[in-house]
């Protein structure tokens, strides 16, 4: 199978297995860091083009201008701010495994001092080109994306049931 | 199939160090870089940066620590996404060879974004030549 | 003695007559104080003998009937239907190969298993009587000593899923309860093997092996620890 069959199967398997905190925060860690990564490079090359003048350069910041841009920087906030806060937790437990026990207890730490900074941070953000209700909607429609999936792990009456059992036959 | 325990070779330390760059990187990046977002898109606003917003930046008065902390946020947070884009890359890819092709893709990436990256911050000048001058 | 329908949906896959899993659809009446494996032995006496599955001891010991019970690893034999609502979904074990119904191919894990050498190693003659420790010694790794090698928490990492290179949760779980076994002089060797690019490090401390162990047993915490034990014996 392809790297990419692989990344999508196991992607759908956790859908499709019902994992708890840890497996959601995994997945949004994953993806977060990658959308980071992505970014970070985009970024550096955009600097780099300051070498190039004035013109080149602030022709180029038409990337970051605007109110599609702006929804983008909420993203790479979430993005950003999910991935360095889950980090400490993974952080703090690797170096204090006894924490370990309560590791669904940490997430909703995380969860909650996320949402305390997130949410604020993507309101401001947004305000300029929609409003300060229009920015926190946005915001909070991003926001619920971890809670959401969370609790739907334990309200949800039988899972998803996906046919990947292929990916599991094929080993 | 697997190799028995007594004839595996010593393993390196690479892993391990691997693991603990990504923590020590990690709590590093969560002050410069959670900072560096708080600066420039709360302190500045990402609408009102422009070419003239670097040239203060790196030849104002603070320019040798904007210098400094650009040059330590730009090799520890690329180094960083690129060591654990190939832990991710490790998880998805199980043949050997493409293992071997996408590591040596990522840092050869790593390399030249990093060299682009440290090149800007080190000679930087408001009125340095540029080909379309 | 009261009984109640329940609706049971089940991964069919034969592989002599099936090209791919299809599901299979039982009505059975049983009491809500019923093991899930007494259901599937309601569909396989009475309903489809043809239902393949693996169970021995029925009393949660044994470790073989291990499977996906709504979308996550439980023992059929130690959770009771009253705690799943509506049609109860079972499905073999994600990440080895079918070989037929819930009955999944265990070599592989049994193999990473072998691997960590999971044996007492002590090359010194032993004393007239037993080898002794401190009840704190034996304490250290109580928790990994009651592993009963179901596979549930090795087929609930989704890196195991991805990388079945990863010696996985279970293999770490055994080297763990010798590892720190005053009595054992073979820590150095084991360590070394959970070392590898396979070992230990491929734990993204996800936590589904501790959610899915059917004992207990802080899986993702004593992997913790090995990973402790790597990092100081450098420094």
């Amino acid at each position: 199978m392809s790297a990419l069959g692989r990344f999508s199967a196991v992607i759908a398997e956790s859908v499709v297995y019902r994992g708890r905190e840890g497996q959601w925060a995994y997945l949004v860690h994953r993806v977060a860091g990658l959308g980071v990564l992505l970014f970070l490079g985009l970024h550096i090359f955009d600097i780099y083009l300051v070498g190039f003048g004035p013109e080149v350069f602030n022709a180029t910041l038409f990337l970051y201008k605007g109110p599609a841009a702006r929804v983008l920087e909420v993203l790479l906030a979430f993005g950003l701010l999910f991935h360095a806060l889950n980090g400490l937790r993974i952080i703090i437990q690797d170096f204090v495994p006894r924490l370990m026990r309560y590791h669904r207890r940490l997430f909703w730490v995380q969860a909650v001092i996320f949402s305390i900074l997130f949410i604020p941070a993507g309101t401001f953000m947004l305000k300029e080109f929609f409003g300060i209700a229009g920015g926190l909607l946005i915001t909070l429609a991003l926001w619920a994306l971890v809670p959401l999936a969370v609790i739907g792990q334990y309200v949800a009456p039988t899972p998803l049931t996906l046919n990947v059992a292929e990916v599991g036959g094929e080993r | 199939m697997m190799r028995t325990a007594r004839q595996r070779p010593p393993t390196g330390s690479f892993q391990v160090m691997s693991w603990l760059f990504m923590r020590v990187t990690g709590l590093l990046l969560l002050v410069i870089a959670v900072f560096h977002m708080f600066w420039m898109h709360f302190i500045i606003g990402v609408e009102k940066i422009d070419f003239n917003t670097i040239v203060s930046r790196w030849t104002g008065p603070h320019g040798a620590f904007w210098r400094l902390f650009d040059v330590m946020l730009l090799t520890f947070a690329f180094t960083h996404g690129i060591n654990g884009a190939t832990n991710v890359a490790d998880d998805y890819i199980t043949s050997r060879g493409w293992r071997v092709v996408t590591r040596t893709a990522l840092w050869i990436l790593w390399f030249a974004l990093v060299m682009m990256g440290l090149w800007i911050i080190y000679t930087f000048r408001p009125d340095m030549p540029t080909p379309f001058k | 003695m009261v009984l109640h329908a329940r609706h049971l949906k089940i991964k069919r896959f034969n592989p002599e007559k099936d090209t791919k899993p299809w599901w299979g659809e039982y009505d059975v009446e049983v009491q809500p104080t019923d093991r899930v494996l007494d259901a599937l032995h309601e569909v396989k006496w009475h309903h489809d003998g043809s239902l393949t599955l693996r169970r021995s001891c029925a009393h949660g010991i044994c470790g073989s009937d291990a499977m996906r019970i709504n979308g996550h690893n439980a023992l059929a034999c130690k959770v009771l239907v009253k705690e799943y609502k509506g049609t109860i979904t079972i499905e073999p074990l994600l990440g080895f190969k079918v070989l037929k119904d819930l009955i999944v191919d265990m070599d592989p894990f049994f193999a990473k298993y072998r691997s960590v050498m999971p044996y007492f190693v002590n090359d010194e003659a032993p004393p007239e009587r037993e080898r002794l420790q401190l009840p704190e010694q034996r304490d250290r790794f109580d928790d990994t000593t009651k592993c009963i090698l179901c596979a549930a928490c090795t087929t609930s990492c989704p890196v195991f899923w991805s990388d079945t290179e990863y010696v996985g949760p279970a293999a770490i779980v055994q080297a763990h309860r010798f590892i720190f076994d005053s009595r054992d002089q073979g820590k150095e060797q084991r360590l070394e093997i959970l070392n590898e690019k396979s070992g230990v490090w491929k734990c993204r401390t996800i936590f589904n092996c501790t959610e899915a162990c059917p004992r207990g047993i802080e899986v993702t915490r004593a992997i913790g620890e090995v990973k402790q034990e790597l990092l100081l014996r450098r420094f």
